[in-house]
């Protein structure tokens, strides 16, 4: 039972703190990558800066690469999570589409 | 000679009253980091209440590929949403229990025996986040003595172990929608913004 409540809030906690921001990429630098959001509720373009640490996994389709190798293009469709309990600027997870033909 | 017992009982209560009138109310967070003493004496409460034959016993599962890869299995099913799979601890509920989960590659737990590592699995850890996993029955106990094994090869994982382990990390319904969501924005399509 206990196990189970524990599932439970794991998962909402998961949900509850991670958010995703989809946009097209603006600028990147050596460790920031900033994003044109688009506000879901209000259709409001905003400019959102996150943070590229260590930590963060950057994935080009399934593939894991490293940030610097990902060669993002300016006006590219990008994901990028953040974990709020973490930080609010800090990419957790970069998504980016698989590179053309494959 | 009861004069000092008399004199200690009232000094427990005194402390006891103190505490009782300090920490009503103060508030309480699982975000807060255990003291070193607190972590110090839990683990150390915890050799101490392990069985003595079971903190020696030696893992029946011999160090395979087979069995190596049943631990990963099993761990990125089981065990990665708290402890990451790479068993750092670096995760949403990992960092947010109390105490927070371990980073499993360190000293801390690597030099815990295998014996003891299994107890805790098929046991739990009381008052942690940490639930009994045990079944009670052979193949249980088996899956239990390979995720030891796992946790072995955990400051050696590789960079496709990693890989492979996301794969098989359990999604909930919300989270495969959300996940196709984004492929289906990132490939151009309108998507969900």
């Amino acid at each position: 039972m206990l196990a189970a409540m524990m599932m439970w809030v794991s998962g909402t906690s998961l949900l509850a703190h991670e958010e995703t921001y989809k946009g097209t990429v603006i600028a990147t630098q050596t460790a920031k990558v900033q994003v044109s959001v688009i506000d879901d509720k209000t259709k409001k373009e905003s400019s959102m800066e996150f943070a590229v640490t260590a930590k963060t996994k950057v994935l080009r389709g399934d593939k894991v690469v490293v940030f610097a190798d990902a060669h993002i293009q300016k006006g590219e469709r990008i994901a990028v999570t953040v974990d709020h309990d973490a930080s609010m600027s800090n990419a957790v997870v970069i998504r980016l589409a698989a590179p053309a033909g494959r | 000679m009861k004069r000092p017992i008399v004199w200690l009982v009232v000094a427990g209560l005194a402390m006891g009253i103190v505490a009782v009138v300090v920490t009503r109310g103060m508030g309480f967070s699982a975000r807060v980091t255990p003291w070193t003493i607190e972590a110090t004496a839990m683990r150390a409460a915890r050799r101490w209440a392990t069985p003595g034959d079971v903190r020696r016993q030696a893992n029946p599962v011999p160090t395979t590929y087979e069995a190596i890869e049943g631990g990963l299995k099993h761990w990125a099913d089981h065990c990665a949403s708290c402890h990451g799979n790479d068993g750092s601890g670096d995760t949403t509920v990992g960092r947010n229990l109390y105490p927070p989960a371990p980073d499993m590659r360190r000293p801390a737990t690597q030099e815990m025996t295998d014996g003891e590592l299994f107890y805790v699995i098929e046991r739990g850890v009381p008052l942690t986040g940490m639930p009994a996993w045990g079944t009670g029955t052979p193949d249980g106990e088996r899956a239990s003595w390979e995720l030891v094994r796992f946790i072995r090869h955990l400051p050696k994982l590789s960079g496709q172990e990693l890989r492979s382990m996301e794969a098989l990390n359990p999604k909930s319904p919300a989270e495969a929608v959300h996940k196709m969501e984004i492929d289906e924005f990132l490939s151009g399509g309108k998507g969900k913004q």
